[in-house]
């Protein structure tokens, strides 16, 4: 039993989700028996954590701050544990293009895809290379910015006209944006717990095409299959996969990996690796913990344990 | 809504006996023109039910406003009213009541209305000096909210992401539909700030309109925008017919 801070909201776009996720955490420590201290993230964090003098920091921030690194750094400092993984993997995950260049070094299968900044396009006249770039991936193209996390800004470019106005609105939420090829097929999630994956779940969109910001977090608009129906070598390979990339990106605790799998092909594709899984209603990582046999409270319980173990681990500063 | 449109409503209403809940916050808040006549009054008060609040000529805080609709449904509304918080403070129904019975509330209503019509007006210049020649945005007659349009582009619940992070807000248009029009257009506030912020934060919003379109011409090998000249800034408005929320039509996108 100890003191937890959950650490949850804050100015990022995920801010609504964020506070859901720790909503239940905070439930659930209590009926572990902790002592829970709410913090929404804001400027006094660093004050409010040296006040409260937690024994651990739950972190349930989602997006910009909470998922790239920030907010562990400033743990680090204060030499608070906390859960999920350290700045190095968190900047490494939530930066895609970086986490894609990772991945294709490794030889971890990603889709193909282009990266810009916005100078390549203001100043070095990089619209001129994108019929090249259309040509290579052809269409649809997936347009993203490169750090965001659920599918804030991702746009589909159906074709080539599409592709300026996919690219005005990722800009809107980063100076780098990435072109990728995309792959159509079925959307997993594999949640891996101390390196080791959990149950494959399936997202099925039910109305749009694409699986949007809120059909994601809106109960109803996906429904979501655990384990998903799949042979059997395509779960061992997409669990060998989401393995394969945690540990390659240096994850800690818990981590969730998203796949494609090709309808054309049966080929799987890694898209992104999510450092902060959410843990609301609808997310995925609760429901494969749960189809593994982990129930919610158990699965809270553990992400605390491994904080306490990384940082028994360390030498003291 | 125009008149047309409210007559044709109110007739398909009768048509086909559908219930129409009118939420009118706003119509006291009228800066020109004559006011448009409610639905409810339209109607005759037979399908139409009728929601007013004094929050916007009073005082937000209040969380008080009034119902007119058939009592059958009126014993319904009570029922849930009840359900949900039982009464609203008697307190503060006694305040407005006498507020409204002893105080000159017209007077402040009409201070009020001084104020946002100033604001309005600020938005309006501020809107015409910094967003690019291709958006276009309406004049309201009343109420406390202008709709902008912008090239079709831009979708301003991406916008919203971007001008977040230069602490300046609005309600992106999608949300004012169900079937996913207005994703270009943007909702802008403009009773809550004063003249100076409303210039400021239409000034933010217009460099970061100004740097997509500029993004878009270089991707699709257009020109950027320029400037709106100085001289459109002075521009007369027109009169609004009938006091309906009048679009103003500016320059439109080229189509590129």
């Amino acid at each position: 039993m100890g003191r937890v801070a959950v650490l949850k909201g804050g100015s990022s776009l995920e801010r609504q989700v964020s506070l859901r996720s720790a909503g239940r955490v905070e439930d659930a420590l209590r009926r572990l028996g902790h002592d829970v201290v709410p913090v929404d993230v804001g400027s006094d964090l660093v004050e409010r954590l040296r006040a409260e003098a937690p024994d651990a920091a739950f972190v349930a921030l989602h997006g910009v701050g909470g998922e790239d690194g920030t907010v562990q750094e400033l743990l680090e400092i204060l030499g608070i544990p906390y859960t999920g993984s350290g700045v190095l993997a968190c900047m490494r995950s939530m930066d895609k293009v970086l986490a894609k260049h990772l991945l294709l070094d490794a030889g971890i299968p990603t889709p193909e895809f282009f990266a810009f900044n916005e100078t390549a396009f203001k100043d070095l006249g990089a619209a001129a290379a994108l019929p090249a770039i259309e040509d290579r991936l052809d269409f649809p193209i997936v347009v993203k910015p490169a750090a965001q996390g659920s599918a804030l800004g991702i746009k589909f470019a159906r074709t080539a006209a599409d592709v300026p106005s996919a690219l005005v609105a990722a800009f809107s939420y980063d100076t780098r944006v990435l072109l990728e090829r995309y792959v159509r097929g079925r959307d997993l999630g594999v949640s891996v717990l101390e390196g080791a994956a959990l149950p494959v779940v399936e997202a099925v969109p039910q109305e749009e095409d694409f699986y949007d910001f809120e059909s994601r977090y809106e109960i109803g608009r996906t429904t979501f299959v655990c384990p998903a129906e799949l042979p059997e070598p395509i779960t061992a390979r997409a669990q060998a996969l989401a393995v394969a990339t945690y540990e390659l990106l240096g994850c800690h605790g818990v981590a969730r990996v998203d796949i494609m799998l090709e309808e054309a092909t049966s080929e799987l594709f890694v898209l992104e690796t999510n450092v902060i899984p959410g843990m609301t209603d609808t997310s995925l990582l609760p429901q494969a913990a749960e189809a593994a046999g982990i129930a919610f409270e158990a699965l809270v319980e553990r992400m605390l344990e491994l904080a306490f173990e990384r940082d028994a681990g360390r030498a003291p500063v | 809504m125009s008149l047309e449109r409210r007559m044709r409503l109110v007739e398909i209403a009768h048509e086909r006996e559908l219930l129409v809940l009118e939420d009118n916050p706003y119509s006291l808040l009228r800066y020109e023109g004559e006011p448009v006549p409610s639905l409810h009054s339209l109607d005759g008060g037979v399908f139409v039910m009728y929601l007013g609040t004094f929050s916007k000529i009073l005082s937000p805080g209040i969380r008080l406003g009034w119902v007119v609709a058939p009592p059958p449904v009126l014993d319904k509304i009570n029922q849930g009213k009840a359900g949900a918080d039982l009464c609203s403070s008697t307190l503060s129904q006694l305040m407005v009541q006498a507020y409204f019975s002893e105080v000159r509330w017209r007077d402040y209503v009409e201070s009020l209305t001084g104020i946002y019509r100033e604001r309005r007006d600020t938005m309006l210049e501020a809107l015409a000096e910094h967003f690019p020649p291709q958006a276009e945005w309406t004049r309201p007659g009343g109420g406390l909210f202008i709709w902008a349009t912008l090239p079709d582009f831009i979708d301003t619940t991406d916008l919203l992401a971007r001008c977040l992070r230069d602490n300046v807000a609005f309600v992106p248009g999608e949300q004012a539909y169900l079937d996913g029009r207005g994703r270009n257009s943007m909702r802008l506030n403009f009773s809550i700030s004063d003249s100076d912020t409303i210039r400021e934060g239409v000034g933010r919003m217009g460099s970061v309109v100004e740097e997509l379109v500029s993004l878009y011409g270089t991707l699709t090998g257009t020109e950027s925008a320029v400037r709106r000249p100085p001289s459109a800034e002075s521009e007369p408005a027109e009169e609004p017919e009938g006091g309906q929320v009048l679009r103003m039509p500016r320059r439109r996108a080229s189509g590129n």
